[in-house]
């Protein structure tokens, strides 16, 4: 690619976000990524149309000639290779030559001795260590659901090299430098990463590489605010903490320019998703305070063995990749749910290194050594192993994360130097507006090419979300449950003690369910058999007042439990809201503070006319004299998850009768099939009688005739109403499922799903009959979304996950009965 | 309807306008991209709805436009049974433009392009009625013919209405967002219903043995 046609830079990306992680190779964590089909957009247009990932025809030998071929997946486990790899120069050689000793530099491209076969990753493993196919183990999509569906949702390189066929901190250096000085070894660092032969106390320090890296550019061309630049690192895992090097800051450890304390100002901790304090990279992210330019340092894993030593989140071989996946998540979720921040951001994800782990492509033997007519930078006086610095090293994934870059997008360089870690340097430097001139980082960097034009002028209007690490059940942590519940009192403060925390108002009544022909092909549970199965429901308002209001503007629940033969129940919860607010646990706490009540008198005469004169819709008034919609609204515009469900809200409609009102269950759940077919689904409950809200003015025959008083015919009538209604005859509900379809986001609450999905009725519910005793039938009785029989499972939502808890605890704090969930199967 | 009822709806609608021309400029929005998916499920309903201004847009052009379709019924009846993934599609004159309302299973690029191939020939004489008509014979420009019927095609408003407006930083802005989104696209689909969703033309011809 011709770097001359980059004259003018993209306008629209203000924040960039560079997160590089550690030793893994493009095939080991993205090798099956186009397994089945083709990028949709591949750059340049005219290059190959498909992925270059694995296929298991690839193989190594083995010292007796023996083939061992890839091996896609890694077997269930996440620790793959459970021995850290080989990663030093001499072993990338084997590697890659199956020769320790360093190839001719190449004088005869026809007939080039350095061409890597890539046939030595299994003998240089097999010499080391047991287990020996694990260096042929690849990771599959559905192991690394994160980092993979990133790279579907966005721009992959696969033509993206490791800048050096060596270690961490020399691949580093080129990534802050575009230069290592001749190094080829991680030097005096070893002790701390990525080596574990080395001298497990020796203190981390000394010289490593001392040339003008990109933040020193930044610095001298006035672009040396924090505002400007910041390097956050994580926290120290448990052993740098007892050898006092908490907070380990790696990046300015090896790059000796960045230690003078004037750049203090530059550095500061990652923090947690959770807490998002001040001062930190996610509290920067949640005010929207994010720096022009962020790099960002994982946490480190320290190998010293199968599962022992520190697991970071760098994805580093031995450590437990899920960790990492969590951790790029996160990040991910607040970049992506800070508008300001997400809709001018490029967030890059690369590896430093292939760490020793397999990779079919051969690096290319074109590197532009960095003092190649360089003036600016000096010729080394020793070069370890006497490396040229004129090959690559191996290829290892980069992702490109921004609303303005296509989905299905696998990009190449379009000259014959391909991507390495200075095209990350110089496309920053690029977009940061640095004139090419005033670069000065060497060779390497000034002919790298850039990746700029793999960004559209218009940005795309949907942030995909990701699922949880390795498709396994979400982790909750464990005060959650008690954390969910306290911040729901906090909004309801006239909260009354053995009342549900949310929808406190609720009435009780009983039928039967009989499920359609069709419900048992998708699945097994018990109550979509076709037999008459006697349920217990619970309606009631969503607020958690002890005070009946009947008329607010509120959300109406309906939670349905099966009797089943046996004995045991299964639940099915749903809403009048299609959406919810929050996409995991930490966010509905936060969307939970903001929705405290304050005092609320509604919108002003001045203010309804500035709404007019800004073409607003006027603002609903308050239902109650405090009220937490201002914060609410103040907290949906700053997360983009939350909107959808916010706005819901605000269209919300008081039914005339709980019996004319749509129900969904918000969440996605698995139904299985007799013959183990999965359907992944979201159920809803719609009224026979059709939905009615009360503004239609049209007369409720069942309305209470009588009211006491008018406070009495405004608030409580939707119980009675009820009565009268089921004394006429049952009130009749269809069960609907939509399944869903491809693309649709299976463990995210906030989105909507397409109306063009599969729709099929599962069956129908006969409400007969008011709960005999309201107390015992529903007041105390538990429901759990996640209470279900055999046949039906769970998504892995978060939200999902977290509501057990929350549910259960909530039942034991008010001394209700059929907690915890299972306890009640007979 | 009194006077001062007329004067106040009058007073209204002038202020409106008023408004939305000074939106339109201190606050534009832009018609997001339809996003047309490749390699969509067959199974996929989607919807085109396509609006082409007349070009004579008098009685007598649109009586003209009227017989165009008439005379050519058979040739668009077979060609969209034919393409074997229509649910339905309908003519319709609306004002002054003819309109073609249809529910296809897919690709939308496909659509088109097997509209091209089986009846593209009946189509083109029947855009030579139309003001601005794409470049003639479409099987010669099928990309061209593709892009003219995307932007002919009314703009779609999702279920979420904030998936929109992404850049938009006060979701209580949304509501003006939507005006002047209106304001640049008269015609727009609000929502739409199937009842059979996720069941393709294929499926049902051979659920119900209707055959080809």
């Amino acid at each position: 690619m011709s770097t001359d046609k980059h004259t003018e830079k993209h306008t629209g990306i203000s924040h960039i976000v560079y997160l590089m992680l550690e030793n893994r190779s493009l095939d080991n964590v993205l090798g099956w990524l186009y397994e089945n089909d083709s990028p949709v957009h591949v750059h340049p247009p005219d290059s190959c149309p498909h992925f270059d990932g694995l296929n298991k025809d690839f193989y190594n030998l083995d010292a007796n000639g023996k083939k061992h071929h890839v091996i896609r997946g890694t077997k269930g486990r996440h620790t793959v290779p459970r021995f850290d790899p080989n990663e030093t120069f001499e072993h990338v050689n084997e590697q890659l030559f199956e020769s320790s000793v360093t190839p001719k530099r190449r004088t005869d491209p026809a007939s080039d001795p350095a061409t890597p076969t890539m046939g030595g990753f299994y003998r240089d493993y097999a010499r080391w260590y047991r287990n020996n196919d694990e260096i042929m183990m690849s990771y599959t999509p559905e192991d690394l659901p994160v980092l993979n569906t990133l790279a579907r949702r966005f721009a992959v390189s696969d033509r993206y090299f490791s800048s050096v066929p060596t270690q961490t901190n020399c691949n580093r250096a080129f990534a802050a430098a575009g230069n290592s000085l001749g190094k080829t070894k991680n030097g005096e660092l070893c002790a701390w990463v990525n080596n574990r032969s080395s001298n497990l106390f020796a203190r981390p320090g000394g010289k490593q590489f001392s040339e003008r890296t990109i933040w020193n550019v930044l610095d001298e061309q006035d672009q040396n605010l924090p505002s400007d630049w910041m390097i956050f690192n994580s926290k120290g895992n448990w052993l740098e903490s007892i050898f006092q090097v908490e907070g380990y800051r790696y990046t300015r450890r090896i790059m000796e320019q960045l230690r003078d304390s004037c750049f203090d100002k530059h550095f500061a901790n990652v923090g947690s998703a959770c807490e998002a304090a001040d001062n930190t990279l996610y509290g920067m992210i949640a005010s929207g305070t994010l720096p022009r330019f962020s790099f960002v340092e994982p946490s480190w894993t320290l190998p010293l063995g199968p599962g022992l030593g520190p697991n970071g989140t760098d994805y580093h071989p031995p450590g437990d990749i899920r960790k990492g996946e969590q951790f790029v998540k996160e990040l991910y979720n607040a970049l992506s749910g800070n508008p300001d921040i997400w809709n001018s951001l490029l967030f890059i994800i690369n590896f430093d290194e292939h760490g020793g782990t397999y990779d079919h492509v051969p690096p290319p033997c074109n590197a532009e050594p960095p003092w190649h007519n360089s003036p600016d930078t000096p010729v080394p006086i020793a070069r370890e192993n006497g490396f040229q610095f004129d090959r690559f090293g191996v290829r290892v994934p980069l992702i490109l994360v921004s609303p303005f870059v296509r989905e299905k997008t696998v990009f190449r360089a379009s000259g014959e130097t391909p991507y390495d870690h200075t095209s990350v340097l110089a496309t920053i430097l690029h977009l940061m507006g640095v004139e090419r001139r005033h670069w000065r980082l060497g060779a390497r960097v000034e002919r790298a090419p850039l990746f700029d034009d793999i960004l559209d002028k218009h940005a795309r209007g949907d942030v995909p979300s990701l699922t949880d690490p390795c498709g396994e059940r979400p982790v909750v942590e464990p005060d959650m449950s008690k954390r969910l519940y306290d911040a729901l009192l906090t909004d309801y403060p006239d909260h009354r003690a053995g009342m549900r925390p949310v929808h406190a108002v609720g009435i009780g009544a009983t039928g039967y369910f009989v499920a359609s022909n069709a419900a048992k092909r998708y699945t097994f549970a018990e109550q979509f058999q076709g037999a008459h199965i006697p349920v217990t429901l619970r309606y009631s308002n969503g607020s958690g007042s002890p005070v009946e209001h009947d008329s607010a503007l509120d959300v109406r629940g309906m939670a349905v439990k099966f009797h089943l033969l046996d004995g045991s129940e299964s639940d099915l919860i749903a809403i009048t809201l299609p959406i919810f607010f929050a996409r995991n646990p930490e966010a509905f706490l936060q969307f939970a503070a903001a929705g405290i009540p304050v005092p609320d008198k509604g919108e002003s005469w001045f203010q309804r006319l500035l709404d007019i004169l800004q073409l607003r819709n006027p603002a609903r008034p308050p239902d109650l004299p405090e009220d937490g919609t201002a914060g609410v609204t103040r907290y949906a515009n700053t997360h983009m998850a939350a909107r959808p469900g916010t706005v819901a809200a605000t269209m919300l409609v008081t039914p005339v009768s709980y019996g004319r009102a749509a129900y969904h269950a918000l969440h996605t759940f698995r139904l299985i099939a007799a013959d183990g077919t999965v359907t992944c689904c979201r159920f809803d409950w719609d009224p026979v009688a059709g939905v009615q809200p009360i503004e239609k003015c049209v007369p409720d025959p069942y309305r209470p005739r009588e009211p006491s008083t008018r406070k009495d015919r405004d608030n409580r009538f939707l119980h009675q109403e009820l009565r009268n209604r089921l004394k006429a005859g049952p009130v009749r509900f269809v069960l609907r499922i939509n399944v869903a379809g491809q693309g649709d986001d299976i463990n995210d609450p906030t989105k909507v799903w397409d109306t063009t999905r599969l729709r099929v009725v599962l069956g129908e519910l006969w409400i007969t009959d008011i709960a005999a005793d309201n107390g015992t039938a529903c007041e105390h009785l538990s429901f759990n979304p996640t209470r279900l029989a055999p046949g039906i499972e769970c998504s892995d939502d978060p939200v999902l996950a977290a509501r057990r808890g929350a549910y259960e605890y909530s039942c034991r704090t008010r001394g209700g009965s059929g907690c915890p969930v299972g306890g009640d199967r007979r | 309807m009194t006077f001062v009822s007329r004067i106040y709806g009058f007073l209204t609608r002038m202020g409106e306008r008023v408004l939305v021309a000074f939106w339109r400029i201190v606050a534009p929005v832009k018609t997001p991209e339809p996003g047309y998916e490749t390699s969509l499920p067959a199974n996929l309903q989607m919807h085109m709805n396509l609006v082409m201004p007349l070009a004579d847009q008098t009685a007598v052009g649109r009586a003209r436009a009227v017989q165009a379709v008439a005379a050519n019924i058979d040739e668009l009846f077979t060609g969209l049974s034919n393409v074997g993934t229509v649910h339905f599609a309908r003519f319709d004159l609306i004002d002054g433009n003819l309109c073609m309302f249809s529910v296809f299973d897919g690709d939308f690029r496909a659509y088109i392009r097997d509209f091209i191939t089986v009846f593209g020939s009946v189509f083109d004489s029947l855009l030579s009625l139309v003001a601005d008509p794409p470049p003639s014979p479409s099987a010669q420009h099928p990309e061209a013919f593709i892009d003219w019927i995307h932007r002919h095609d009314s703009f779609q408003i999702p279920r979420d209405l904030t998936a929109l407006f992404p850049e938009e930083r006060n979701i209580r802005n949304l509501s003006r967002d939507l005006v002047l989104l209106l304001d640049q696209n008269p015609h727009v689909q609000i929502g739409r219903f199937s009842g059979y969703p996720g069941i393709s033309v294929a499926q049902i011809r051979h659920k119900s043995g209707l055959g080809w």
